[in-house]
């Protein structure tokens, strides 16, 4: 079950005195004023001038904006902004909830930036010593995915977050869902799957991966775990994405993949059945 | 009139109403669905229809059936008359609406044209047995016939035995969803390097592009066709990249993805998805299935990719048409 339902509202006036002007100019000056001038940004955009739809080319390059009146409302599907021009004129711009789209940068743009601030991740103070009794492990759940995945975290009869290198995937699954808890040794040496087949190799803790990801308290976490496999999904709090970890346990080390910027789609399973053979397909490069 | 008269008339009129009604049942018409006016459409309609009558007609007479006035190769009579021999085949449907693929010469099939996906009955000469199935012609570049392939059915042969609510196949389909962003986002870089990257050296590319002709004096109001063609991957990587230098941008976008695995070879999947084009100087709809192996998942690639405009008479591709050979 998506969480999308919960839409992410940011409302900047001028009787918000919070925001700085600085931040102000960052969000339409570094967000929205750059993708105007993309041709590719305008088709995907529905524009309202003063209620009524003009075509988006005729706001390209526009940069006279009102620094002080905008709202952007970020929906499962749609994310819309509203601003003034200085001359006053209302402006409602409209585009699908498409992470490349609202962030101006395409996948590769954006693993590159991840890759750099992994390289620069901040070290993890570990307690080696830290254990909490393991009488049993009795699973949370908070809500469900698909009926596969869980917001999910474990604990002892005592009510106490397990932590302990007896039930490490748990003990991953709880880090991650209360970072501000201890923090066992856990390093994961993982491979970061890039565009254009491209790898990159991290040997991190969990949660250093969950403090590289901007605004990272506000994440959610979904997790299950099948026998030696943990599967980790930190989903953004409002753009349609998320990243995957998968780890496993070869010889006592902590192993695992990480792939980024995976959009959410519905994706439908349905059987196989070879039944009207039209084409022949060589699957081993190599024509008979 | 006299009653005798007036008996003979009504025996004349049932005996052509019988024998009208037979051989309406006995006639096959074949149109395709991408017919753009030219000879050579017109021409293969004309002798792929001959052809299936004739076989209607002679699997109905129990004979075996004759090619006078068809424009088929002797390679091709010899194949069909040793399959005679133990089964006759015959088309039920009375009109065909399908598509006529033009092979390059490059492509596994040769250059020519190829007509797929005709409804079959195949009757077992000596028992009469009866088995449905599908059959497929292929012509060489003039129009003649020169071979033809169909597939014993293997209906439920395979029943689809995976887990997908398991964590281990949600990933396996999270890394699906991951190679399907990198693919489509190397057609919005214009990166034909990373495209090429993803398909197999011998993959199997199936296009259509929408055409708009221009009013004629068969169609005064013009219309839209769409036409197919089979390619190699080098052949494809050229042709896009053609259409990466004509457009400025290009902004590919895919929904409703359906993924099944194939049982036999349980690390090869079948994606099917609805494609959105739209560029500076073309946009399309259409359905795109891929089968994508993933025996090394660090370095999946493609084996086909056909893409097909969304059309009702136009039934997508799937899983189910391809014949995986290792």
């Amino acid at each position: 079950m998506k969480k999308w339902t919960l839409a992410f509202i940011i409302f900047i006036s001028t009787v918000c005195l919070a925001f700085s002007q600085t931040e102000k100019k960052s969000i339409i000056q570094e967000s929205l004023v750059p993708s105007l001038s993309s041709n590719k940004f305008l088709s995907n955009i529905t524009v309202l001038k003063n209620g009524r739809t003009v075509t988006p080319s005729s706001i390209k390059n526009k940069t006279n904006w009102n620094q002080e009146t905008i709202a952007l409302t970020i929906e499962e599907d749609s994310v819309q902004w509203k601003l003034i021009d200085s001359l006053g004129a209302s402006f409602q711009i409209s585009y699908p909830n498409e992470y490349s789209l609202h962030l101006g940068k395409d996948k590769k743009e954006l693993e590159d930036e991840l890759v750099e601030k992994l390289r620069k991740a901040p070290e993890i103070e570990v307690d080696s010593t830290l254990a909490v009794s393991l009488d049993s492990v009795i699973r949370k759940i908070g809500q469900t995915k698909d009926g596969i995945l869980f917001n999910q975290y474990f604990e002892n009869q005592l009510g106490e977050r397990i932590l302990s290198k007896q039930v490490v995937f748990e003990s991953i699954v709880n880090s991650l869902m209360f970072p501000k808890e201890g923090n066992l040794p856990m390093q994961v040496d993982f491979v970061f799957h890039l565009y254009g087949k491209k790898q990159e190799v991290f040997s991190l803790h969990p949660k250093a991966l969950l403090y590289s990801l901007p605004d990272h308290d506000s994440w959610t976490i979904w997790s299950g775990i099948e026998g030696n496999f943990l599967l980790v999904l930190f989903q953004h709090p409002n753009l349609n994405f998320h990243h995957m970890l998968s780890v496993r346990v070869i010889e006592e080390k902590l192993v695992g993949d990480f792939y980024s910027f995976i959009p959410f789609t519905k994706v439908s399973l349905t059987k196989y059945q070879e039944k009207e053979i039209l084409f022949d397909v060589y699957i081993k490069n190599d024509k008979p | 009139m006299s009653p005798i008269l007036m008996k003979k008339i009504a025996s004349i009129l049932f005996i052509f109403c019988f024998f009208g009604n037979a051989f309406g049942q006995m006639k096959t018409d074949v149109k395709f669905t991408n017919d753009n006016g030219s000879s050579i459409h017109g021409e293969i309609q004309k002798n792929l229809s001959k052809l299936l009558t004739e076989l209607n007609f002679a699997d109905a007479n129990n004979s075996y059936p004759s090619f006078q006035g068809i424009k088929v190769s002797e390679d091709f009579i010899k194949k069909i008359l040793e399959v005679w021999d133990n089964a006759s085949l015959s088309c039920p449907s009375r009109t065909v609406n399908e598509i006529l693929i033009n092979t390059t010469e490059a492509s596994t099939f040769g250059k020519g044209y190829q007509v797929r996906n005709i409804p079959l009955i195949k009757r077992g000469r000596k028992d009469g047995t009866k088995a449905e199935d599908r059959l497929v012609v292929y012509f060489d570049y003039s129009g003649e016939v020169i071979d033809f392939n169909y597939e014993a059915s293997k209906l439920n042969r395979f029943n689809m035995d995976w887990n997908p609510e398991s964590p281990i196949e949600q990933w396996r389909i999270k890394v699906i969803e991951n190679f399907l962003e990198n693919y489509k986002m190397a057609y919005n870089r214009k990166d034909f390097k990373a495209i090429e990257e993803f398909l197999s050296p011998f993959a199997l590319i199936i296009t259509g592009q929408v055409v708009k002709r221009a009013p004629s004096d068969r169609n005064r109001f013009g219309q839209e066709e769409v036409i197919y063609t089979s390619r190699d991957r080098d052949e494809y990587i050229q042709h896009i990249r053609k259409i990466f230098l004509l457009n400025e941008f290009i902004d590919v976008k895919f929904s409703d993805f359906t993924v099944s695995r194939h049982n036999e070879y349980p690390l090869i999947y079948g994606v099917s998805l609805i494609q959105k084009w739209n560029s500076t100087k073309y946009s399309d709809s259409g359905h795109l299935f891929l089968i994508v192996d993933f025996e090394d998942d660090k370095n999946p690639i493609i084996h086909v990719r056909a893409w097909q405009k969304v059309d009702v008479k136009n039934k997508p591709l799937n899983f189910d048409n391809f014949k995986l050979h290792n």
